[in-house]
This record gives structure tokens, C-alpha cells and sequence, in this order.
């Protein structure tokens, strides 16, 4: 736990750093909660809660997982008095905790804006699926991220296996009715997250089977 | 009489290092009876892409001892020293710490180890504070070491400053403070003072040789004046093999590194006089009146004296050395050539 702390406030002091990325992360988070509540309402909490939250997943492990290995730090990380899957749940959780808190924001903001100007709350189910499915299923990408990331040398490979989360998100924007029934299909009660629960332990499983000598290898 | 020339600074030793048979390769506890505390045995690494780096190594580094792992680019130093810190696995052999697989070590004995990688480590978003705080922390030896580390190793007027607008030298010695802040019992330096202007490296060296007594030390360096001031012992490694290693005494022998004096006098020595110096100090006389002596300090200043004392003008005595350096020239010369 000491060493996940340890790791949690190198990380929290990194991001806040990172001027530029925590800038256009608070940005995108605000415009878009704002945008769709003035759009449509509190139908949209959705997208305004898995933007922020695969934005600042996507940004976030780039700058835990990916600057590690091109600037080659990684291998005295790896070095030290901590296992590597220590390691990467500590940055995952770091991640999740910046991500997590931007969502909160984007909610808040898509919330408020909705209950000033037309008086609507959202649904429990909403709420629900805003503050329990997604973030669960953003510790999922977050780890998937941080195993690409620390994997995979080169950027082409990076883009190409990240892909698939940009269209989600790029979707979720320009396709918001798209977004909102995927929304219907993840504020189901048990299900998801479920399912999410155990698509994070499985990817930490695979985190805790990657051997030190292939992630020397790719950092080096 | 034939001039007798030994390599000195301007002549390459004229040994082949090809004959620094495995007969050297003794073990330091064979040598000093140390018990060893990281072992290497038959150890090969090959890369996927079949890139042999390390071809059967042997190496022991004993209690309270300094090693210095010489050797040109290419060599495996690195492979070496990654395969000490659990960071690769050997393809064949074993590599151990203190008797354990150095590849599985436990936490609490990595705890034993500072190491400073060829990458240093630096964060360059945090400042060199918060740095060196977040290794005490990972280490658990209480932040409030972080000032006095900060200042032994010069770094206190830089405490606030981002890592990242450091120079490279800064940068260096903030890894070799990071790597030596926990007092570990072994340490572990992969090329502690490159991107080290003069003046700053002739500082580390004198920290490391402060700070490392009473420490195991294995360092890795193409500096061989580092070497040389801080390291007892000192192991080549060419082409993935250990090619020599001994005491720095013991290599410098096996390689025909050597001390010379050569003393130039004036007017006429009698040949009654040269035949006693010749018999009583080993000296062999060169064609334009240079004595050349090779032996201990004490006999230059006998000879000297003995000289004058027998009415001959003594002009000047120089002395030349070949050192580690002219040899580990010559073997990167020779690797070249290849």
C-alpha cells in the first residue's frame, strides 16, 4: 500500500505539471458539459460523463505509462523495492483518480446547467451509470491503456490499438443519440458492472504476468 | 648495450590481451576470502533478433569490495549490470544477490541496493526536491535526509528547480545522489560520471570514494581514471566475455603496465661505474646517456643519490607510467581493427 501511495503522489504532482494537457483535459471537460446540457438537456449525462473520463484515461496513462518507457525511467521504477504489477496499479489508480475527477466536474457542470435553466434532475439510473458504470469501466480502459502503453514500442502501434476508444469517444460527440442508448444499455443494474469488475481484474491479472525483462526490453 | 624500452604513456603496452587467459579469473573469495554477495554464473544473455550480449560470464563481487566493470561500447556492461538488478533474465546460468535469484528478489533486500541506471532516472516534471523526496519515500528513510543529501551532493541552491532545466551534468549527479541517498550496502553505477564536466566529475569521484567505504560497490564506467581512484578491483569484459580481472595491481602486471624512470645525465660514466649502477639497480643505459629504471620509488631516489655521490650530473629523472587507460585503449584499438 506504502508503495501505491509513494506512486499516487509522484504521479498527482506530474499531472499538474503537464500544464498544457491538464489545461485542454479541464477545457474539453467543461465545454462538453456544458455543450450537451444546453443541447439536450440531462439526456446526454452520459456522454458528459464518459468524455471526460476516456479523455483524461487516454491523456492521463500517456503520461503515467507511455513517458516512462520513451524517456526511460521505467527500468528504475522496475528496479525498485516494488513488483511491477505495484507498480502499474499505482499508476492506474493515479489515473483513474484524475479521470474520476474530471467526470465528477463535467457532471457537475452538465447538472447544474440542466437544473438552472430547465429545472431537471437527472434519474437515478443516470446518476447511477454516471458515477458507478463509467468510472468502472474507466479503470477498465485505464488499465488496457497502461498495458498497450508499456508494451508496445513505437507510436503507430499505440494509435492503431487505442483506436477503438478515440471512435467511442469521437461518437459519443458527434453522434450523441448514439452515445445516450449505450448509456440505456449501461445503466442496467447488475450487468455492467459486473462485467466491468471483471474485465479490471482480469487486465490486472494479465499486468501481474508481464515479466520485468520484456518491459527492460521495450524501455530501452 | 641495447636500449631496453618498456611501454610508457606514448607507447601502447605491446602485450596481447588474447593471452589474459581464464587462469586470472579467480573468484575475490578465492582472492581476498570474501563471501559473495552477487554471483554470476555461466551467464548468457541473448536478445530476441539472436543478439548474444553476455557469452558465458563468470563474475563474483565480494563483502566490502569494489569492482570496476571496464570495457568498450558493445561490450554488455549494461546487459551486466540490468541482469544484477533483476531487470533482465538470464537466457542460461544464474545471476544472485546475497544467494537469491537476482531476478526474483525479495522487496526487502532490493531494499540493500542503490543503483544508478545509464538512464538516470530523473524526473523531469518534478523538481530535484520532490525527486530525491520520492525515492526516500519508495526507499521508507524519512524525508528528512532529503537536505543533507541535497547538500553534500551540491544541489541545495537547485532544490526548487524543475529536473528538466538542469544541465546534463546536474542531472548526472542527481542520479548518483538518488542512487546513494539510502546508504544502501551495495551499489550498483552504471556510468556515474558521464555528461560530468572536470570539475564535477572529479567531485563524484571523491564523494564515491567518501561514500563508498564500507560499501560494495560495482561500478561500470569508460572512465578509467574514475576506476582507477575508486574501484580495488577491476574486471574487462569484451565482446560479452570477462577477458581479465583482478586487483588493479594484479591487471596492471598481467597487462605489462609499468613504471618508468628515465634519468638523463651528463658527462662521461666509467665503465667500472655503469657495470656496478647496472648490477646494483637493474638500470640498462640507452646510446644518448638515459638511465632507465624500472622499479620501485625508493630505488630512483638510491640511484640518484648514488649517482652524485660518484661525481655524475644528474639533468632530470622522468617518470612515466602506462596506465589502465593505455590498455584499455589498445584493447578498444585492437576491437576496432577486428
Amino acid at each position: 500500500m506504502k508503495a501505491i501511495r509513494v506512486i499516487l503522489w509522484k504521479e498527482t504532482r506530474t499531472f499538474f505539471r503537464d500544464r498544457l494537457r491538464f489545461v485542454a483535459l479541464i477545457l474539453i471537460t467543461l465545454f462538453f458539459g456544458a455543450y450537451f446540457a444546453a443541447r439536450y438537456g440531462l439526456l446526454l449525462l452520459v456522454p458528459t460523463a464518459l468524455v471526460p473520463m476516456l479523455a483524461g484515461a487516454y491523456a492521463m496513462s500517456q503520461a503515467a505509462f507511455y513517458n516512462e518507457v520513451t524517456r526511460k525511467t521505467l527500468p528504475n521504477l522496475l528496479a525498485s523495492p516494488m513488483s511491477p504489477e505495484t507498480l502499474l496499479l499505482g499508476k492506474s489508480l493515479a489515473v483513474f483518480l484524475f479521470s474520476y475527477a474530471l467526470e465528477l466536474i463535467g457532471v457537475t457542470v452538465c447538472v447544474g446547467f440542466s437544473w438552472f435553466r430547465l429545472g431537471e434532475l437527472p434519474t437515478l439510473a443516470a446518476v447511477y451509470t454516471a458515477l458507478v458504470v463509467i468510472p468502472i469501466w474507466g479503470f477498465v480502459s485505464i488499465e488496457f491503456f497502461g498495458l498497450i502503453f508499456t508494451l508496445v514500442r513505437g507510436t503507430v502501434g499505440v494509435w492503431l490499438l487505442t483506436a477503438p476508444l478515440y471512435i467511442a469517444v469521437l461518437l459519443s460527440v458527434l453522434r450523441p443519440t448514439l452515445a445516450s442508448k449505450l448509456g440505456n444499455v449501461l445503466s442496467s443494474l447488475w450487468l455492467p458492472p459486473v462485467a466491468g469488475l471483471g474485465a479490471a481484474a482480469l487486465l490486472y491479472a494479465l499486468m501481474a504476468r508481464i515479466s520485468k525483462d520484456r518491459m527492460t526490453r521495450v524501455a530501452s | 648495450m641495447a636500449a631496453y624500452v618498456i611501454p610508457c604513456n606514448t607507447q601502447r603496452p605491446a602485450v596481447s590481451l588474447e593471452i589474459l587467459d581464464l587462469a586470472t579469473m579467480r573468484s575475490s573469495e578465492e582472492v581476498f576470502g570474501m563471501a559473495p554477495v552477487a554471483e554470476f554464473q555461466a551467464v548468457r544473455k541473448v536478445y530476441p533478433g539472436r543478439t548474444e550480449a553476455l557469452k558465458g560470464v563468470d563474475l563474483v563481487v565480494g563483502e566490502g569490495e569494489s569492482l570496476g566493470l571496464i570495457g568498450p561500447n558493445g561490450a554488455g556492461k549494461t546487459t551486466l549490470v540490468r541482469l544484477l538488478l533483476g531487470l533482465l533474465k538470464p537466457t542460461s546460468g544464474s545471476v544472485k544477490l546475497w544467494e537469491r535469484d537476482a531476478y526474483a528478489l525479495p522487496v526487502d533486500l532490493k531494499r540493500g541496493i542503490g543503483f544508478l541506471l545509464e538512464e538516470t532516472g530523473v524526473y523531469e516534471n518534478l523538481t530535484v526536491e520532490e525527486n530525491l523526496l520520492f525515492w526516500a519515500k519508495l526507499y521508507d528513510i524519512g524525508e528528512e535526509r532529503v537536505p543533507e543529501v541535497l547538500s553534500t551532493w551540491g544541489l541545495l541552491d537547485k532544490r526548487k528547480a524543475l529536473a528538466r532545466t538542469l544541465s546534463a551534468g546536474m542531472k548526472q549527479r542527481l542520479g548518483v545522489a538518488k542512487a546513494l541517498m539510502h546508504e544502501a550496502p551495495f551499489a550498483v553505477l552504471d556510468e556515474p560520471t558521464s555528461n560530468l564536466d572536470p570539475e564535477a566529475r572529479r567531485d563524484v569521484v571523491d564523494l564515491l570514494q567518501d561514500r563508498g567505504k564500507g560499501r560494495i560497490l560495482l561500478i561500470s564506467s569508460h572512465n578509467l581514471f574514475d576506476i582507477e581512484r575508486v574501484c580495488t578491483r577491476v574486471a574487462l569484459l569484451r565482446r560479452g566475455a570477462i577477458t581479465a580481472q583482478g586487483t588493479m595491481e594484479d591487471l596492471k602486471k598481467q597487462l605489462g603496465v609499468k613504471r618508468e624512470v628515465r634519468i638523463r645525465v651528463s658527462g662521461e660514466i666509467s665503465g667500472d661505474l655503469e657495470r656496478r649502477i647496472v648490477d646494483r639497480f637493474g638500470v640498462t643505459r640507452t646510446a644518448d646517456n638515459e638511465l632507465i629504471l624500472v622499479d620501485e620509488a625508493t630505488a630512483t631516489r638510491d640511484l640518484v643519490r648514488y649517482l652524485v655521490e660518484h661525481g655524475v650530473d644528474v639533468e632530470r629523472a622522468e617518470e612515466s607510467r602506462v596506465t589502465l587507460e593505455d590498455v584499455y585503449t589498445q584493447m578498444v584499438e585492437e576491437d576496432e581493427a577486428e
